[in-house]
């Protein structure tokens, strides 16, 4: 019987932990237990054998650790590895290897320095040595604790072999992944990449999965896992040991294995005798898999969103129809500018982020790659990856940190055939437009049939009606007043039929004046026909009223909570919007009161050119604070606060500007390759902005070459280049010397916690600036002391 | 083998170094506490401090090296900070990586209050790490003193130690804390230490 075939008939058992056992076996301190496969076969095969004597089935190999970038003789000690489990397991039938793989130890981009596609490329190799030395049973993922790490050795599992995947996270005392993710992110992601089986490991201990176990059982359609330590390390007398003895942790088996979990094991702490006595105490509970889950989830780094329930609101802000300052602003590569949107969103109340970059004269599938990996590193929300190219869309699903919403396929076969796969591949809940070769149906009945030939087709790729939600399709009334009917009737039909629907509701009104008036109305019934979510701008009151208001009455809002907070927000908003009418806008700016000097901004625009407000008031109240910086009278912080006042009152001068005269000119900023600290440069970065300049912000840990092609791109003369390290000075040097040698009138400002002026001329510097003001004043001179 | 001691702090068991906090703001003391009033509770709400640490014997070996039971290493600044220690902590703390993630969001839409979080975070990396230190000052006997603590990377300790003490506090899965090719760590606000027992 495989493997497969038996975690769906009966309970079985993992072994219990290593390094405990190989330790008392003799292994040193700062002696590596994956070493001991070539080292100590004899040892390594006693201790497998003694756990399947105790009646494990699974024995994991003794591979945790290893990796090519830990071990040079990662190969070695991976064929070795397995030997030692086979040999083992021998002489005992109906038993099986599961080859192991645990965290790299490192972080990846942007919060650790770890690729991606290097990390997929670690545990691929540890894959392909796994198949040529024969393979195994399974492989076991186990003790991960970051979703995008976990969603990298899943992958490179699935492209090297065909083994069933097994996956352990280690969740702390707070139910979460270290780096964030609870149980119903993971279940969704990993049932998305398809994976055999789930669960826990390490971690507190089976009290801690006892009390998560309930949201494995209440989510999961896979068999669950759990892998606990002998309970909680304590250490004494210079020795660790856990708190539970085998007869406790035993009888806390019992109970994990009465609530749901069908696959058990140990991990730190234990002992073949704890899971002798464990297999002894389960074996003749009642034992059911966990029942097949009728639940659409997306999901990010930290939490899952299901759609279904109460209406679900996915911004649409990032999307360039439309829209000219995120067109300018995707052709700049200005990340911060979308990263803006996504977060302003975020706190407007959206659950969902639409990503659409699709610009025909920029390169659609990198940016889209580059937008999401930013974007997901600023928010917590589930991102809807938004694409007509299949290209762009599967670039950002593998490095996306969870189960996207994918928008989108329709019912043409061409769209069905590229767009399928990736769903199968690496998961995902799939917007499906019910339009075909022959256009979109103007009745109801012709939209759900191709609804219907979609979910059709889908299931052939093995992905089930739930991951998939149909957009009925919202044409204009401008052009057919019969069109929202259609697209009513449309909901209603598909909420009938049981598949849930999404609909980019904005549309309804293209073409109209006030769009804003018709909007909530269109999105109120909408609602009410039982639409599931809505691609929407949060941004418009009428739209959040119609939300709060549609889930108070509708039994989505416990108490009325919610409405009630939101009611009360708007009152404190009109509140202070009236009480505000202390001081002048140069004093709004000299106090770093933003959201004043942005009314202050508006009301002196009523009667006041913007160059002159810019001149009177802006940039008198920026060297008032800027002069006391100086002085040492006013510090950073406060300096900041100014600077951001500034630039939020220049943005509203700038609206009123016509192209031509809306800048001081433009800086390019960037922190140098092989750095990441970029907290300088972006205090930089204000002052320029609070001034007026326009900064092209490159980010950190860049290479020379961007920072050229950036330069040539935007014809920029002045590059701002910062570095914190010593050991980065070099590639500042290297990026200097690139770009006079490419265009010998480009002027390089220096600046940095390393730098000294004699430093900065030795590097081939062109100025150096002590901190951001002196950068402003190298800037403003550079400009002709605009 | 060593033995490793993990666990978490609640926010009350951390008290903010104002000094420090100070400093990091790049403000004069005066003026700290109107910027902690304002940003501490910004910080406080995004942090999960974690800690591991073990305590293992310290001897000088006649090559003059300095043996720290999991490890061996020549330092001559070590060597000084340690003299007259038998004893010595080995300790990793970290405020976990919500807050490298509220300062990178920061970054983008306030990077003031970016700079002001990301200042006091650091205060209070250290101010964690003083947490820790008051936990080792309570398992002392009477006759011995607590060292000050010495990180990697300072004096002739080479950073490339911090490899050998977060494998040997099993400090990524008890903490987090995981090293980047440079050698830094991530989380950003983490420390790791030694620190000395000193017999009176």
């Amino acid at each position: 019987m495989t493997l497969l075939e038996r975690i769906k008939r009966e309970r079985i058992f993992f072994d219990g932990g290593t390094g405990t056992c190989l330790q008392a076996r003799g292994l040193q301190p700062g002696e590596k237990p994956e070493t001991w496969n070539l080292t100590h076969p004899e040892e390594i095969v006693a201790l497998h054998k003694a756990y399947l004597e105790a009646g494990c089935h699974i024995i994991k190999t003794n591979t945790f650790g290893v990796n090519k970038d830990r071990f040079t003789n990662a190969r070695e000690l991976i064929e070795a590895a397995l030997r030692n489990a086979r040999e083992a397991c021998k002489d005992y039938p109906g038993t099986y290897v599961a080859f192991d793989m645990g965290p790299t130890g490192r972080m990846l981009a942007p919060y650790g320095d770890l690729d991606f596609e290097d990390c997929v490329a670690l545990y691929a190799d540890n894959v392909k040595a796994l198949t040529a030395c024969g393979g195994a049973d399974c492989i076991l993922i186990e003790t991960m604790n970051d979703a995008l790490e976990t969603k990298a050795a899943v992958l490179a599992a699935k492209e090297h072999c065909d083994l069933p995947i097994f996956v352990t996270n280690a969740y702390d005392e707070s139910g979460h992944l270290m780096t964030g993710a609870d149980p119903l992110a993971m279940i969704a992601m990993l049932e998305g990449l398809r994976v055999d089986a789930i669960g826990m490991n390490c971690s507190f201990g089976p009290d801690q999965m006892l009390t998560l176990l309930p949201h494995f059982t209440a989510h999961a359609s896979t068999p669950i896992i759990v892998n606990p330590n002998a309970g909680l390390p304590k250490s004494q007398d210079g020795k660790t040991y856990y708190d539970l003895s085998p007869e406790d942790f035993a009888g806390k088996m019992v109970a994990l294995a009465t609530q749901g979990a069908t696959i058990l094991g140990g991990c730190c702490g234990t002992t073949p005798e704890y899971l002798r006595l464990a297999i002894e105490k389960t074996k003749d509970l009642p034992y059911a898999l966990p029942t097949s889950k009728d639940e659409t989830v997306v999901s990010s780094y930290s939490h899952g969103v299901l759609i279904g329930g109460a209406p679900v609101l996915i911004g649409e802000r990032i999307n360039p129809t439309g829209k000219p300052k995120l067109k300018e602003a995707l052709r700049q590569h200005d990340l911060n500018y979308l990263l803006n949107e996504g977060i302003r969103q975020t706190e407007a109340g959206v659950q969902i982020l639409d990503v659409n970059v699709g610009l025909p004269e920029i390169d659609e599938p990198a940016m889209m790659e580059d937008t999401v990996k930013a974007l997901q590193a600023v928010t917590d929300l589930p991102l809807q990856i938004d694409s007509s190219s299949p290209e762009a869309l599967e670039r950002a699903m593998r490095i996306y940190a969870g189960k996207p919403m994918i928008n989108s396929v329709n019912g043409k076969m061409s769209s069905m055939e590229s767009v399928l796969p990736l769903v199968a591949k690496y998961g995902g809940v799939l917007v499906a437009l019910t339009l075909d070769e022959s256009g979109i149906p103007d009745t109801v009945e012709g939209r759900v049939a191709i609804a219907e030939k979609i979910l059709e087709k889908a299931k052939e790729y093995g992905i089930q009606a739930k991951d998939i939600v149909v957009d009925p399709l919202t044409l204009t009334v401008s052009s057919d007043t019969n069109s929202g009917n259609v697209t009513l009737g449309a909901v209603q039909a598909l909420t009938k039929l049981g598949i849930h629907t999404v609909l980019g509701v904005s549309n309804i009104s293209f073409g109209l004046p006030r769009r804003d008036l018709v909007n909530p109305v269109f999105f109120a019934q909408a609602l009410q026909a039982g639409l599931s979510a809505a691609i929407m701008n949060p941004f418009l009151q009428g739209m959040m009223d119609v939300y709060y208001g549609h889930n108070a009455l509708h039994g989505f809002d416990n108490a009325c909570s919610a409405y009630i907070d939101y009611a009360l927000r708007l009152d404190e908003v009109t509140v202070q919007s009236k009480t505000t009418d202390d001081g002048t806008l140069k004093e709004a700016i000299v106090r770093g009161l933003t959201d004043l000097a942005e009314t202050r901004a508006r009301e002196a625009l009523k009667d006041q050119a913007p160059l002159s407000m810019i001149e009177t008031q802006i940039i008198p109240a920026l060297n008032e604070i800027g002069a006391g910086f100086e002085a040492k009278t006013v510090f950073l912080p406060q300096l900041l606060q100014t600077a951001e006042a500034a630039a939020k009152a220049f943005d509203v001068a700038k609206e009123k500007m016509t192209t031509g005269d809306n800048s001081q000119g433009t800086v390019i900023l960037a922190t140098v390759k092989g750095d990441i600290h970029d907290i300088g440069k972006n205090i930089v970065r204000v002052l320029l902005e609070s001034y007026g300049f326009q900064v092209i912000d490159l980010g950190r840990d860049v290479a020379p070459e961007t920072i050229v092609r950036g330069a040539l791109e935007n014809g920029c003369k002045i590059v701002g280049l910062s570095a914190l390290m010593t050991t980065t000075v070099p590639a500042m040097e290297e990026t200097i010397a690139l770009l006079h040698k490419t265009d010998p009138s480009i002027r390089i400002m220096v600046g940095g916690a390393v730098l000294t002026p004699e430093y900065a001329t030795q590097i081939g510097a062109d100025f150096y600036g002590q901190d951001a003001m002196e950068a402003v004043h190298i800037v403003q001179t550079f400009y002709g002391g605009k | 083998m060593i033995a490793i001691s993990a666990g978490s702090f609640q926010i009350d068991q951390i008290e903010l170094n104002v000094k420090e906090a100070a400093l990091r703001l790049g403000v004069p003391g005066e003026q700290a506490s109107q910027w902690i009033a304002e940003y501490a509770p910004l910080v406080e709400k995004e942090i999960q401090p974690k800690y591991c640490f073990t305590k293992t014997l310290v001897r000088i070996l006649p090559t003059g090296k300095i043996d720290l039971g999991y490890t061996r290493l020549e330092s001559k600044d070590l060597y000084k900070n340690l003299s007259g220690c038998i004893q010595v902590y080995t300790l990793a703390v970290t405020l976990g990586l919500q807050i490298d993630r509220t300062i990178a969001r920061l970054a983008v839409s306030s990077p003031g209050k970016a700079f002001a979080v990301d200042a006091l975070a650091s205060a209070y990396a250290e101010s964690a790490a003083d947490a820790l230190s008051k936990i080792f000052r309570e398992e002392l006997s009477d006759d011995a003193t607590l060292c000050p603590r010495f990180s990697p990377g300072y004096g002739d300790v080479p950073l490339t130690i911090q490899t050998t003490v977060l494998e040997a506090l099993e400090a990524t899965k008890h903490t987090g804390i995981t090293l980047g090719t440079n050698l830094l760590m991530t989380p950003r606000k983490s420390i790791t230490a030694f620190q000395g027992v000193r017999k009176l």
